[in-house]
């Protein structure tokens, strides 16, 4: 458990540097369906 | 919850369980033949399974109370036998527990005084280690050792043994109520004690005293498998109901996840305050525009401008409004492919006096963050409303900005499984301490 909760913690803090980086709004995506920084949609195209 | 059983059983003094009485280098009786003799009082067949270590015997048939150090039999006591219990470990059963063989020579069910709740106690024995108890309580047991070192009063509620400290859990007085085999006191049905229980779990140390003496001992808790399978149980093991006092919880082991926890935050903080610094935001366009309610068009572009990185978008708008509002519809289109991105951006503001005096709410600016724009050449197409009959507005575009949402998104996501955990130890220790003296509050 405390193994994967630091593999969790990496990965969030991977995301938050990531994300900050290339300014996405991970709140967004979430309500836009489109995920990651060039904002593919999952649901159009 | 009953109070609790832990309590050493009677006098040290008569049949020291560890000392001197059996001494761990006392010559190993393991082959002393058992005493067998019928009951003085009704003829019943009556078994000494620890010679030289029992004081009594309670006879199966009559619950008479034998002395077991007299040639005679002596009958102690005798008692009605208004109930009969089959101890889930039959009496003369042998099994290894802790490294140990040990052999069950007495069982007890005591009471608590309440007369509610009662528990079961089995004496085990072995001719070179001498005496320990096994509990039963609603599905939870223990493996109790007698103690000879009189714990020390701690500061508030607490009692220290063995270099460990612990906390009070409940007093109360508590009685037998049936009893079977031998012992090494003079046991009786009503016999009665004051008992004290101190947990620090998996332990529970227990302080009975009676009006002569004093007796301790250190209970520690035993799940049902080890027990089942120390003494090839084969009927039905009772289901352990609640938290037992000494239960070790599944949640308390977590310090290590709290520390992780605590670097993560502090790695996330970090992360957050870097991008704060090194987010180098970048004026892109400032416009501004006239806007009237009935114009023929109320559409406005603004100029080119170029992305120069995937980055956040920030579109500030700056509107001039007293007690009313205004609102714009914009895209934010890509020049070389004429995508276009959605938004809405509004500013609000009013104010006014009452009896408390002025007041305002809203803003005259208001923002909008686009997300992860590519590079590229955009501008926006900008839509007015308000109730407003005409308004001057100002849109500034901004590249590279810094974003709080995603530092409290994945820190809420960070923090979620500890507090969960968090609740979890809750929920576990509050049905720990709803059966001691502390229910209700004050027991974390």
């Amino acid at each position: 458990m405390k193994k994967a909760f630091l593999v969790y913690g990496i990965a969030l803090s991977l995301l938050l540097a990531y994300s900050n980086h290339y300014g996405w709004k991970i709140t967004d995506s979430m309500s836009s369906g489109k995920w990651g920084p060039h904002g593919k949609s999952i649901y159009h195209k | 919850m009953p109070p609790l059983p832990w309590a050493t059983k009677k006098t040290v003094a008569e049949a020291d369980p560890v000392t001197p009485a059996v001494t761990p280098s006392a010559p190993p009786r393991t082959k002393a033949a058992a005493l067998s003799f019928q009951c003085p009082s009704c003829g019943g067949s009556v078994q000494v399974r620890a010679v030289g270590s029992s004081i009594s015997v309670v006879c199966g048939s009559c619950a008479s109370v034998i002395d077991a150090k007299d040639p005679n039999h002596a009958v102690l006591s005798k008692a009605a036998v208004n109930m009969r219990i089959q101890p889930l470990i039959p009496l003369g059963t042998r099994g290894k527990l802790r490294g140990t063989l040990w052999e069950v020579i007495g069982f007890m069910q005591r009471v608590d005084g309440s007369g509610q709740y009662n528990w079961r106690e089995y004496l085990l024995f072995n001719p070179t280690q001498g005496f320990r108890w096994l509990l039963e309580s609603q599905g939870h047991w223990s493996y109790v050792i007698p103690l000879h070192e009189r714990p020390k009063k701690g500061s508030g509620n607490t009692a220290s043994v063995l270099g460990k400290s612990y906390r009070h859990f409940l007093t109360g007085q508590v009685s037998v109520q049936y009893v079977l085999g031998e012992f090494y006191w003079r046991v009786k049905v009503g016999d009665s004690v004051q008992a004290m229980d101190y947990v620090n779990p998996p332990e529970v140390l227990s302080i009975e005293r009676d009006k002569s003496e004093e007796t301790y001992s250190l209970g520690e808790y035993l799940l049902p498998q080890e027990v089942r399978s120390a003494f090839s149980i084969t009927a039905n093991m009772p289901a352990p109901i609640g938290v037992a006092p000494n239960q070790p919880s599944a949640f308390d082991g977590n310090s290590d996840l709290r520390g992780y926890w605590g670097a993560f935050a502090a790695i996330l903080f970090l992360i957050q305050l870097l991008s704060l610094m090194f987010s180098s935001s970048k004026v892109l366009d400032v416009s501004s525009f006239n806007w009237e309610k009935n114009a023929a068009t109320a559409s406005f572009s603004t100029p080119s401008f170029e992305v120069t990185k995937t980055s956040g978008l920030q579109i500030r708008l700056q509107a001039p409004v007293s007690n009313n509002w205004f609102e714009i519809s914009g895209d934010l289109v890509n020049e070389a492919d004429g995508d276009t991105e959605e938004f809405e951006l509004g500013v609000e503001y009013y104010s006014g006096y009452d009896s408390d005096g002025s007041w305002s709410e809203g803003s005259q600016q208001g923002s909008k963050v686009l997300s992860s724009i590519a590079p590229g050449k955009y501008h926006l197409n900008l839509q007015g409303s308000s109730e407003m009959e005409r308004m001057s507005f100002s849109v500034e575009t901004v590249q590279g900005t810094a974003l709080w949402s995603n530092f409290v998104l994945i820190f809420s996501l960070l923090s979620a499984y500890p507090a969960f955990m968090l609740w979890r130890r809750h929920v576990f220790e509050t049905a720990r301490w709803s059966g001691s003296d502390y229910a209700g509050g004050d027991d974390e």
